[in-house]
């Protein structure tokens, strides 16, 4: 989905708050959502695209404007109500308040399931991200979308996120690492001598035009 | 979450469909931590099992040479014998 | 997910959610809180860069080590025994005069954990996954980083199944310091690459 969390070459967050160290829980619920999200994904093996998933669909303006573990909070209490584990009346309820959830999962499988494990393209090879632009899961970055680059590392076959988090099961796909140009994706605002590698699943990428 | 390449001979499968393990792999690390937690063990005493778990058999996941250093950790000291473990029944799965 | 329209009007307070899907899940048998912060605990004390940082010592003293390091990044950081979730395909990318690499996650948070741990905050956040895959250099040095304009600078999305860990490059003056003591000298931030030692 174009979610808010698709983040790559967004303007306006301002500068990095950078610390060279921090505790890894600023407060007890984050160590408290952490804890439940690891438990429910320990007991319901949801696919990590299916967890990543349930946060893209987040309202954009409580993606952004939440701590991090909120998103695993909203996360996990969004695939425990849509597993049937619980209500959004009885998460109200407990919680004294509005108990916010993720918006519906619009994702759809391709008509075509058929596992790839042998490579289609080789290192040097140009390539293009198609305009990919899909409603459910995807692992394609907008910025790189209709963009040409060239494949410089093969990762191997592994189990396509877009399919797999929409229930398909795990279906092979060879993950190329793909070079970038800053130009190509920035255009007049990118610059020499910066490249963007992006690691890219087969099913995204076609002959360059 | 995988991470490791398929191929079609590696996936594992059960009639046809795909088997996870996340909960036992979860309960090998549960299981490790607290054990070197109540033997008050650094953790670098498992992490160099594992080492040596991992060097026999690379390939395996990671969750099985986490077993492995598991069960020879509580061998050596003197927790079980590898008959007690190979004779003990799969319990109940229990919520982790 | 629900179409109701008479939720109440007031937010719950974030403990109050959290304590109220923590029960239901502790009521229904799916979780176990004591079990689970053993797990925590491990995140807490036994993941972290001293991890990275053995690697990176190894490698830095061992030229047959570092050559399978960036052949099979998995392979060779499993030898030293840090293996596990986000960490099941690692790719070790190498600082150079000439090219220099910084990792990001876009689209979520992904980061090696057996090696570094879990991430930190400004690494998930928006302002970094924004700016890093857009004007790393301008990035980098206001993060008191300053890349000469003829190294490359490489931006790594950790956009699929890779995660990376940034080799960098030995400072110099190190020559007499023992593994131990290299390890001791690299930072976490080398190792994600907005750093340089």
């Amino acid at each position: 989905m174009d979610g808010v969390h698709d983040l790559g070459g967004l303007d306006g967050f301002g500068p990095v708050e950078h610390a060279t160290s921090e505790p890894l829980f600023d407060e007890d619920w984050e160590r408290r959502a952490f804890r439940l999200m690891i438990g429910w994904i320990a007991a319901q093996n949801p696919s990590g695209g299916r967890f990543r998933h349930s946060i893209e669909r987040m309202a954009p303006e409580h993606y952004l404007s939440s701590p991090y573990y909120e998103h695993w909070l909203t996360g996990a209490a969004t695939m425990a109500v849509e597993a049937g584990v619980t209500t959004q009346d009885e998460l109200d309820r407990r919680a004294g308040g509005h108990f916010p959830l993720s918006h519906p999962d619009r994702g759809v499988l391709p008509d075509d399931l058929t596992p790839r494990t042998t490579p289609r393209f080789a290192v040097g090879d140009e390539v293009r991200v198609r305009q990919w632009h899909p409603p459910g899961h995807t692992r394609a970055p907008r910025y790189v979308q209709g963009r040409r680059g060239t494949v410089v590392r093969i990762d191997g076959a592994h189990s396509i996120d877009d399919i797999e988090a929409h229930g398909g099961g795990s279906v092979a796909d060879p993950v190329y690492s793909v070079r970038f140009t800053s130009r190509e994706l920035w255009g007049e605002a990118g610059a020499d001598g910066d490249v963007m590698h992006v690691d890219l699943f087969e099913r995204y990428l076609e002959e360059p035009r | 979450m995988t991470g490791a390449p398929l191929d079609d001979a590696s996936l594992p499968r059960d009639n046809g469909e795909l088997v996870f393990e996340a909960p036992w792999q979860a309960r090998a690390l549960a299981l490790a931590v607290a054990l070197v937690d109540k033997l008050d063990l650094p953790w670098e005493v498992f992490r160099l099992r594992l080492m040596a778990e991992i060097a026999k058999d690379p390939q395996r996941p990671y969750y099985e040479s986490w077993g492995a250093a598991l069960e020879s950790m509580v061998v050596d000291l003197d927790l079980t014998t590898p008959a007690a473990l190979d004779a003990a029944a799969p319990t109940e799965r229990a919520p982790l | 997910m629900t179409t109701d329209h008479h939720h109440p009007a007031e937010l719950a307070p974030v403990e109050a959610r959290v304590a109220a899907i923590e029960s239901v899940l502790v009521e229904k048998g799916i979780i176990d809180t004591d079990a689970l912060d053993a797990i925590v605990q491990h995140f807490e004390t036994n993941l972290g860069p001293m991890n990275g940082a053995k690697v990176v010592a190894r490698a830095w003293t061992d030229p047959a080590y570092k050559e399978r390091l960036l052949s099979d990044g998995t392979a060779a950081i499993k030898e030293l025994g840090f293996e596990g979730p986000e960490g099941e395909y690692m790719v070790v990318v190498e600082n150079t005069p000439k090219v220099h690499n910084l990792v990001v996650c876009t689209l979520c948070s992904c980061y090696p954990w057996p090696t570094l741990g879990l991430p930190p905050k400004w690494y998930k956040a928006p302002a970094y996954r924004s700016r890093a895959i857009r004007e790393p250099r301008k990035l980098l040095a206001e993060m008191g980083t300053d890349i000469p304009a003829d190294v490359e600078i490489r931006v790594q999305d950790s956009s699929a199944e890779a995660r990376y860990l940034v080799l960098p490059m030995r400072p110099e003056g190190t020559d007499d310091m023992s593994e131990e003591q290299l390890a001791a000298i690299v930072t976490r931030d080398s190792m994600i690459g907005v750093q340089r030692l």
